[in-house]
């Protein structure tokens, strides 16, 4: 099978091939299975990032996470809250994702964007953005990954509401922040 | 023998997860998840997703590699776990299904999908666009760090709605009533419908965006799509000819009456799974007389019972027969299934220990039951057997251990 797909140069803005969707969605499905078999439990990414946002929050305040519902949880019975599989995962996604665009020659300092949006704008959107979704991932007990994609593959309703969600919200504001993009 | 089967389908064991969350160590999940971690790193980024106009196109509908990466990784994880369930390798119910809240899903879901328009990312793939040197995905990392502590700071405000419309562990194949390989197949179909709609969107969308349509489903991608459509129906097959799921030992409350036999067989074959409870008064138990095998006194097992692992069972007797309602309350609680010997000790040593058993006992037994005794007998008094010197110990047939049927 071609792996490689051939007009993938058109996509915008990506220096060098990818893989085709399907094949990539297949590899894709393999590393989520192997991690049901494994470890019992699917992929996540937003989990590891509320635990970091508890650990910086506890170098200035330790008492104030420990008093809190939800960052408690993290350093309950004086527990640091980086020691924890999710966190050794997002690093695994870190150095998979740094391997592979380095491989493919993808790898270079910049910022993604339209042809019709300022750096400085891009930049303030792409922070404020990930300040809702980490907000919202945590109202949502996970995220795409952990939520839509490992809860979707194991056909929990509550993960199917949330993948159809994300959609709806997506395609609700894409024509308001079409200059961002196109 | 429909109890005998019944319990050995709910005390199967499967070989994976392998560090599941129970009996494996925190520690021992560091390593996986971090190689599998990569694996899920190196796969985004060779499918586009640690750039963000890629992602940002499948709301614009000229490009849907998010949609057809997306639902190829769900229907080929879905597929594998129904497969791997049928084949009874994997126990579905120790694999960690999120709970559903609807509410939280819902709205949380929207917030993300906005917040994902308005940063390009989504969570994961910010990590990855970080990682390929792109300054606005590790904004967007420290943002989704940042939106976190918002969350916990605002907790107390809407604990409420965080844990609204909870309907615990909820599955579509719950919903809907179908075995969990019939759903994985009927996504697979869907999302095969649905990439042929998907390519005809681009077609459409992609002149008006000025772009050249991605060709992505051929020949190759088409087989790999019906493949998976395939398996999913080989899982189902196995699925639908598998016995119908034993009862679960919650819903098996009360005590079953079990005969002799029965119980022989248990001691015979799953002895580590069963707690052997005698009832009779206090000095006729701890003198030993005519105890069943591995069988411990009520004065002993009173306090221990509440540690006992699920997935036991519990025989327990006396002297004759005992009414099964008629428990001490502490065995009546027991977690799990609850037999009684009927008979009790005077049926086992007038029906299994004696030398040729008592015809009004054996009468009650089937002719699968008789066939047993001399075998038993043997067993349990260590003499040979007249008829059947060449079978020492019963030759029991194992029915196939299957965990509920592939569902939970």
């Amino acid at each position: 099978m071609n792996v490689e797909n051939p007009t993938s140069e058109s996509v915008d803005g990506v220096l060098g091939r990818l893989w085709n969707p399907y094949v990539g969605g297949f590899a894709l499905g393999l590393v989520l299975l192997a991690a049901f078999l494994v470890l019992g439990h699917g992929i996540g990414a937003s989990g590891a990032a509320a635990r970091l946002g508890t650990g910086a929050v506890s170098l200035v305040a330790p008492e104030h996470v420990a008093a809190n519902p939800v960052m408690g949880e993290h350093v309950r019975d004086g527990a640091n809250p980086l020691t924890d599989w999710l966190v050794f995962m997002v690093v695994g996604i870190f150095l998979g994702g740094a391997l592979a665009s380095m491989l493919a020659g993808r790898q270079k300092a910049g910022v993604t964007r339209g042809p019709r949006i300022s750096v400085p704008l891009r930049l303030a959107l792409a922070g404020s953005g990930g300040i809702l979704m980490g907000f919202a991932a945590r109202l949502a007990r996970g995220c795409t990954s952990g939520q839509a994609l490992s809860g979707g593959a194991l056909l929990s309703v509550g993960s199917w509401v949330f993948m159809l969600s994300v959609f709806a919200g997506g395609y609700a504001l894409a024509w308001f922040l079409r200059r961002q993009w196109r | 023998m429909n109890a005998l089967s019944g319990m050995e389908l709910t005390m199967a064991t499967s070989l994976l997860p392998l560090f599941g969350s129970e009996g494996a160590s925190a520690e021992a999940h560091f390593l996986p998840a971090i190689l599998l971690g990569f694996a899920f790193g190196f796969v985004l980024e060779r499918s586009g997703f640690g750039n963000a106009r890629i992602l940002a196109a499948q709301f614009y509908l000229y490009n849907m590699r998010v949609f057809k990466v997306m639902f190829t990784a769900i229907v080929t994880a879905a597929v594998g776990v129904a497969l791997a369930v049928s084949a009874g390798l994997l126990d579905f119910s120790s694999l960690y299904v999120p709970e559903t809240f609807l509410w939280p899903h819902l709205v949380g879901g929207m917030l993300l999908g906005i917040g994902f328009i308005i940063s390009g990312y989504c969570p994961g793939t910010s990590i990855v666009a970080a990682a390929s040197g792109k300054l606005d995905g590790a904004l967007t990392v420290l943002g989704v760090v940042i939106g976190s502590v918002v969350y916990s700071e605002l907790f107390p405000w809407f604990s409420d709605f965080a844990s609204s419309g909870s309907l615990g562990v909820f599955t579509l194949p719950d919903w809907l009533g179908i075995g969990p390989p019939v759903m994985a197949t009927a996504v697979a179909v869907m999302a095969a419908a649905m990439f042929i709609g998907a390519e005809k969107v681009e077609r459409i969308f992609a002149p008006r965006a000025d772009k050249v349509k991605e060709r992505s489903l051929h020949k190759g991608t088409l087989g790999l799509v019906a493949g998976l459509a395939g398996a999913g129906v080989a899982a189902t097959v196995v699925f639908l000819a598998m016995p119908a799921p034993a009862e679960p030992p919650a819903a098996a409350t009360g005590a079953t009456t079990i005969s002799a036999v029965e119980a022989g067989r248990l001691l015979v074959e799953e002895p580590r799974s069963l707690l052997v409870v005698d009832l009779r008064p206090a000095p006729a138990c701890s003198e030993g007389k005519d105890r069943l095998p591995q069988a411990v006194c009520m004065a002993d097992v009173a306090t221990e019972l509440a540690a006992l692992p699920e997935g036991r069972t519990l025989l327990a007797y006396g002297s004759f027969d005992i009414a099964a309602d008629s428990l001490p309350v502490e065995l009546a609680a027991f977690p799990g299934r609850v037999a009684v010997l009927s008979g009790g000790v005077h049926a086992w040593t007038h029906l299994i220990l004696a030398a040729s058993p008592a015809p009004d006992l054996a009468a009650g037994l089937s002719d699968n039951e008789k066939a047993l005794l001399p075998a038993l007998h043997s067993y349990f008094t260590g003499t040979a057997v007249a008829v059947q010197p060449a079978a020492p110990r019963p030759t029991i047939k194992r029915e196939i251990k299957k965990k509920g049927g592939g569902c939970s």
